[in-house]
């Protein structure tokens, strides 16, 4: 029995230096590449090994049974691996053969607003996966921003031919050298609509009135004899290039964008003709309702008319999330709690 | 690198300071001046992280500058406990973990406020993030202890401290449980935010492999004991490389680009 339970330590050390090299490995894979590799078939082997190698520690090691701290911790490992197995794609597959149970893992869902919508879609939104035994609605979606700041100033960004970067407040008057010997650029005037008139044919540059749909800056580069010229620069077309061929790439950038608070799916669950229930989904806050949980994932960005939901499976889960405080739990008697009691214990002992 | 012309700056650079100063007069065996130096050390990083917290509105954790701003104010308060309730010295090593770790946020990463993301807005970022730099900062004073153990120096007996090798396995024990908890708390918010408890992320990968060190550290010394001590010391040195890795590393590098990007 000391023999075995030697080959058991033996065994689960290298496990855990196995997993340790192979989770270093995946790192340089990236999450997709790493997500085969870890389900790959050699991969669930060693996960059966593992959970078999935890079984097998339960049986030799009565310290395993006896020590409440150790024994959470092994049973909390034990309980999220099986949670995975069950979560994972096979898992899904073997429960259908032998409990006939249908159900997605993972997929997508894509629903237009005041549409309802029960197809689920693979991560190339082509192909079709299942559809869900009830409809999603989507009844609004939406974006919140943060306020703007405040101190956001324009600025103008030069890079010269010899690819120094120089920032310059894009104000009028403001200016700024390029360097010793290479001249200056000034700011002449900003715009918050450039627009160009024609008045009996001559062209004159106006600031036009509404919504600021075409912030530019006029500068003037001084050339090093004193001769100078001036450019136009246009936040919206960055790649428009004056006549003059100085080699300095300008840019505009009128405000900071702002930045997205928030997006929110406001959505009801239709289940034969009726809603059932309804929900905000947005980031950490997703919708759960029969035996899947919904999760803000993109949207239609240009014109904010449709929103993409991420749609998974809770098979496992709770296994899983059970594990996760037997191992918390687990840790914190073992490292911290069963010390502090008896060293507690020991200062009211006479 | 670039020096901050900014009050953020100035109390990040006082606090190095000060710490600083703290180790060279432990060093020349002032201890007494070490000791108020290391405390007026600790008030101006609480100082720092506060001035923060206030500019940025939210608790500053959200980039490798908050962080390593944080991790400086948490070595004090790690130390005292330390030497008092696990019998753990190193108070030395300590002011000069504090100032190298304050040296990052003063000199390397970028200071300017940022927004929390949608997906930072969770009631679990705070204690993901808590849990984590803490188990960083103690790793950091056992891959010390171990260090000591292996140049061979031996505990000081006479201050009530353990040998090096205990040393090392206190900490161990201490930043373990909160090791695990941030591993728990980030699958946790993962599954919240992302819609999966593990998504194979470099970053994630990284942390499990780190916990993985100490858990093999673990079996090891109960295989053993300290009949390999030397062993025992290079596993606590290589879980430090490890979260060093996944700290900076897995951040930084584009190899390792994925959804905890703006974390650098």
């Amino acid at each position: 029995m000391k023999k075995l339970g030697r080959s058991i330590m033996w065994m689960a050390l290298l496990a855990i230096v196995l997993l340790t090299f192979l989770s270093i490995l995946g790192a340089f894979y990236g999450a997709q590449e790493a997500k085969s590799f870890f389900n790959s078939i050699p991969l669930r082997g060693y996960w059966y090994g593992l959970a078999v190698l935890l079984v097998a520690g339960f049986a030799v090691f009565g310290r395993l049974l006896r020590k409440p701290g150790l024994f959470m911790i092994h049973a909390g490992c034990l309980l999220v691996l099986a949670g995975g197995m069950w979560g994972s794609q096979a898992g899904h597959q073997l429960a259908e053969r032998l409990l006939g149970t249908h159900k997605i893992p993972r997929g997508y869902i894509v629903i237009y607003e005041g549409q309802a919508e029960k197809s689920v879609l693979a991560e190339d939104f082509k192909h079709q996966l299942g559809e869900l035994p009830f409809s999603i609605k989507l009844k609004d979606f939406r974006l919140e921003y943060y306020e703007a700041d405040e101190k956001s100033v324009p600025q103008l960004h030069i890079e010269t031919q010899e690819g120094q970067c120089l920032q310059l407040v894009a104000r009028t008057g403001e200016q700024i050298s390029l360097g010793e010997g290479k001249g200056r650029i000034k700011i002449i005037n900003t715009f918050r609509n450039f627009k160009i008139r024609l008045d009996d044919g001559k062209k004159t540059v106006t600031d036009g009135e509404g919504p600021a749909e075409n912030p530019a800056v006029e500068v003037e580069i001084e050339r090093p004899d004193g001769t100078g010229y001036s450019r136009y620069v246009f936040e919206r077309f960055a790649g428009y290039i004056h006549s003059a061929n100085d080699g300095l790439q300008l840019s505009y950038i009128s405000e900071k964008p702002q930045q997205v608070r928030d997006y929110l799916s406001d959505v009801a669950v239709i289940e034969n003709g009726k809603e059932v229930t309804s929900k905000t989904i947005e980031v950490n806050h997703p919708l759960y309702y029969g035996g899947y949980h919904f999760y803000q994932d993109s949207y239609d960005a240009k014109a904010g008319k449709y929103t993409v939901l991420s749609v998974t499976s809770d098979s496992g889960l709770y296994a899983v999330y059970g594990g996760y405080w037997l191992l918390c739990l687990g840790v914190l008697w073992q490292f911290w709690f069963r010390h502090i009691i008896s060293r507690l214990k020991k200062k009211k002992q006479p | 690198m670039a020096i901050k012309y900014t009050f953020q700056g100035l109390l990040i650079y006082l606090v190095m300071a000060v710490y600083l100063s703290a180790f060279l007069a432990m060093v020349l065996g002032r201890k007494k001046a070490a000791g108020r130096l290391y405390l007026a050390g600790f008030v101006l990083a609480v100082a720092a992280f506060g001035y923060r917290w206030y500019n940025v509105r939210h608790i500053p954790f959200q980039n490798l500058f908050e962080v390593f701003l944080s991790m400086g104010m948490v070595i004090y308060p790690l130390s005292i406990f330390c030497r008092r309730w696990l019998g753990v010295g190193g108070e030395a090593a300590d002011m000069l973990i504090g100032t190298i770790l304050l040296f990052p946020a003063g000199f390397i990463f970028h200071a300017e406020p940022q927004k929390l993301p949608p997906a930072l807005q969770s009631w679990l970022f705070t204690p993901h993030v808590a849990v984590y730099l803490a188990s960083y900062v103690i790793m950091a004073k056992a891959a010390v202890q171990a260090a000591c153990q292996l140049n061979g120096k031996a505990g000081d007996a006479k201050a009530n401290l353990v040998g090096y090798e205990n040393g090392t396995y206190r900490m161990v024990c201490l930043g373990f449980p909160l090791l695990t908890l941030g591993l728990i708390l980030g699958s946790w918010w993962g599954k919240l935010a992302w819609g999966d408890y593990w998504g194979w992320d470099p970053k994630e990968l990284w942390s499990l492999a780190s916990w993985l060190v100490y858990v093999g550290y673990f079996h090891f010394r109960y295989m053993f004991g300290k009949k390999y001590a030397r062993i025992n010391s290079i596993w606590a040195i290589l879980g430090m490389v490890a979260i060093v890795i996944t700290l900076l590393w897995a951040n930084l590098s584009r190899i390792f680009s994925g959804l905890h990007s703006y974390a650098s």
